[in-house]
């Protein structure tokens, strides 16, 4: 599932990145890669940014960036 | 060595938002722009601080996430770093600045900055937040496991371990230490990017940490670094092997580098935080419905204060100016001099100095909005309109800072990481009302619009003045539409934001910020605008007839009268043609430009009220008064639009590399404000309001 798939407040563990390739380097420079822990915190309204909690960082991105990012659910 | 003054600078290199400002200003003593918005410093920016007796060079970089940049300031920072490598004056040493918050991703950049072969020291920035989330790190531990000269604990906000740092940072320049390189690199990894590690043992003379290092990123970005040019095909050989052992070469550097910082960094610093208290403001401020509401809701009380909080001030400056005018015309002899100084320099200087306390109440809420944090959540609300129309989420913040001045707005372009964005951003930012037209507005507003409130709660004076900023607002976003168009770029941009906290702002550094930006106005104003009026004065002043000076017949009246073929269609005379041409070095002179012509005309025995003047100005044919609320909107919407600052125009061609693009904003600009000005002028006579 993608990470948009999660409820607002729910936390999810990263399965896999996607996207162009220098784009996923960025996104592992900034913490995101497999087995780390992200909890969507809210979505914009019409497709807007998203707003992910990463460790103790807060990161936003586009809606179709994060559509990429496919998580599993942490219970 | 004793003397720490012959060893070289340091440098400050962290992630955005790590507190690195704040930090260089504790070590240096000058108070420069601490923001909480990400990358504001855009510039490298050099300071002197003292440890004991000796005086030490400090330079402060852009915040960067990474070596590999994405973005104009994450350049700025690479390009330091590899200028440094490649010459023999690179600092004595690095302070990492880390927020102690978010440890594991702000020790990703430390990293690399490990392979340098520089001693490299971490400032734990932002202990006193960390204190509160009950975190802690032991600092001697992190210290030999990553192999850094020293970890000082600090909180560069509060001053907290500054003393500790310089003690640090003088103890490893008079000791160094052999930093040993700690990366640790799967062998197969190492035998698959072989080739790429042999080009560059061939090619320089690299440390071992550096020359892998560089393998590494080679490999990575298909780029070469030091002095090495790569081979295509070790390139390829690596990127090939790799691919068949299951590695993306593309994601190599990062996988690496937090593979092994997941060894070194405390499995308890890598934790999730529950909901922090910054989610739940921001549940709010930038919810579906309430976050666009409190957005405008804060535009319009901004503009509304800027009216109603100015009264008071502006009336004390008045008087006091005029007076003081007044003093210098009774006391002085009379003399060319006398009517140079009270007529040109007091009349025209006055004039624009009395709005100061407008532009004061501007740059203050704009420095508010950035130091609590609140910027970086308007730049994701607006991302999908800015988006649509061309531009980036990131255009928001150099596109307010236009509200104030264009020249720090087009400099913040430079977090904006495609080429396309970023100059369609510069195109249209000049046209984001500044301050400089403040003056203008006010003005015209103050003569012309009554004070009345509609609907209860709105002042029309007030209501004005957010109509002109709308009205340059929303042209800036319908031309992002053409302009992008045909601008042309491949690469897609991305937009990978992060959201700093909610902070308290310090209020030293906000009216810190307002000083300086207030102090500046009045310096270049002043000097601008001194030039200028004493010119005009002459202008305006000869050639002198029998009966003394006539401005009728004056130098300036003949050059403003050449101009009135052309801008009598706006509704404007040749004393708003001179203030046009006089106001192309700067929007405000047209103020002062104005105030000196009053000021001859009235014969200099009293510094005269512009804006009696300009209600009072009739045209000696007719009877009719010159001006009308008609020609005053006419003319505000055509300093909305029209290009009138040459620093701008310098700018833009230092950050665009070229004349082509200050050329077109002059034309497009100058051309648009003709054409709206001929139209509300000519629409409005035919409407029948005279």
């Amino acid at each position: 599932m993608s990470i948009l798939d999660l409820l607002p407040s729910q936390t999810g563990i990263i399965v896999s990145l996607g996207g162009a390739p220098e784009f996923q380097a960025r996104l592992i420079e900034m913490g995101f890669r497999a087995g780390i822990k992200v909890r969507l915190v809210q979505k914009m309204p019409f497709q807007g940014p998203v707003q992910l909690r990463i460790q103790n960082g807060m990161i936003s991105l586009r809606y179709a960036d994060a559509s990429k990012i496919k998580v599993e659910i942490h219970e | 060595m004793n003397n720490l003054s012959g060893a070289g600078a340091i440098a400050l290199i962290g992630n955005p938002n790590s507190g690195k400002t704040a930090l260089f200003n504790a070590l240096t003593g000058l108070n420069h722009k601490v923001s909480n918005y990400p990358g504001v410093t855009v510039e490298r920016k050099t300071g002197s601080c003292t440890i004991g007796d000796d005086t030490i060079e400090i330079i402060d970089l852009p915040g960067t996430y990474s070596l590999v940049p994405e973005s104009q300031d994450e350049v700025i920072v690479a390009m330091e770093v590899d200028s440094w490598l490649e010459s023999d004056h690179a600092p004595a040493c690095i302070i990492s600045v880390v927020d102690a918050t978010n440890l594991e991703r702000n020790l990703y950049l430390t990293s690399q900055l490990l392979d340098l072969g520089i001693p490299v020291i971490v400032a734990l920035n932002m202990m006193d937040l960390a204190r509160n989330k009950s975190l802690t790190i032991d600092a001697e531990k992190l210290n030999s496991t990553l192999g850094t000269a020293a970890i000082v604990p600090i909180s560069a906000r509060y001053r907290e371990g500054i003393k500790q740092l310089k003690y640090q940072v003088a103890q490893t320049i008079r000791h160094p230490v052999d930093q040993a390189a700690l990366l640790t690199i799967p062998d197969p990894v190492k035998e698959a990017i072989g080739p790429m590690i042999k080009e560059y043992k061939k090619g320089g003379n690299y440390t071992d940490a550096l020359l892998h290092s560089y393998a590494i990123r080679s490999v990575t970005t298909g780029q070469g670094y030091g002095n090495t040019n790569i081979n295509g095909s070790s390139l390829e050989s690596s990127r090939a092997n790799l691919r068949s052992i299951g590695f993306p070469p593309e994601t190599l550097e990062p996988t690496l580098r937090y593979h092994w910082l997941d060894q070194v960094v405390p499995a308890a610093e890598i934790h999730i935080e529950t909901q922090t208290r910054s989610e739940k403001i921001d549940k709010v401020l930038i919810h579906k419905w309430i976050g666009p509401i409190v957005f405008v809701g804060l535009l319009t009380f901004i503009f509304q204060a800027i009216f109603s909080w100015s009264t008071i001030p502006m009336d004390w400056i008045d008087s006091g100016i005029a007076s003081f005018g007044n003093w210098v015309a009774s006391t002085l002899p009379a003399s060319v001099l006398k009517d140079l100084l009270v007529e040109g320099i007091i009349g025209g200087a006055g004039a624009v100095l009395i709005f100061l306390p407008q532009i004061l109440i501007l740059i203050f809420f704009l420095s508010l909005l950035e130091d609590t944090g609140y910027m970086a959540r308007v730049a994701i609300m607006m991302d999908k309109i800015m988006v649509k129309v061309g531009l980036h989420g990131r255009s928001v913040l150099p596109l307010m800072s236009g509200y104030a001045c264009a020249i720090p707005g087009i400099m913040a372009t430079r977090t904006i990481d495609s080429w396309k964005e970023r100059l369609v951003t510069i195109l249209v930012l000049p046209l984001m009302s500044c301050s400089a037209r403040l003056p203008v507005y006010a003005l015209m507003i103050g003569a012309f619009i009554p004070q009345v409130t509609i609907w209860g709660i709105f002042g029309l004076q007030g209501l004005t003045l957010v109509v002109m900023y709308f009205l340059g607002t929303i042209t800036a976003l319908i031309l992002s539409i053409f302009f992008s168009r045909w601008v042309k770029e491949e690469r897609k941009s991305s937009f990978v934001m992060e959201l700093p906290p909610y902070r308290v702002p310090v209020m030293k550094s906000i009216f810190r910020q307002v000083y300086t930006r207030g102090k500046l106005f009045v310096m270049d104003a002043g000097k601008i605008i001194m030039a200028i009026s004493i010119v005009l004065w002459f202008l305006a002043s000869f050639p002198e007839t029998e009966k003394g000076s006539d401005i009728q017949r004056s130098y300036a009246a003949k050059i403003g009268h050449a101009m009135e073929p052309l801008i009598k269609p706006l509704g404007f005379d040749w004393k708003i043609g001179i203030g046009l041409v006089t106001s192309f070095a700067a929007r405000e002179v047209m103020v002062s430009t104005l105030a000196t012509i009053y000021n001859v005309e009235g014969g200099g025995e009293n510094v005269v009220s512009i804006t009696e003047s300009l209600k009072n100005d009739l045209n000696p044919e007719t009877g009719e008064p010159n001006y009308t609320p008609l020609v005053a909107f006419s003319l505000m919407v055509f300093y909305v639009y029209a290009a009138q600052c040459m620093a701008t125009f310098a700018i833009v061609k230092r950050e665009t590399n070229s004349w082509k693009w200050p050329v077109f904003m002059v034309f497009y600009m100058t051309g648009l404000a003709y054409l709206a000005s001929l139209i509300v002028y000519q629409g409005g006579l035919i409407l029948g309001y005279a």
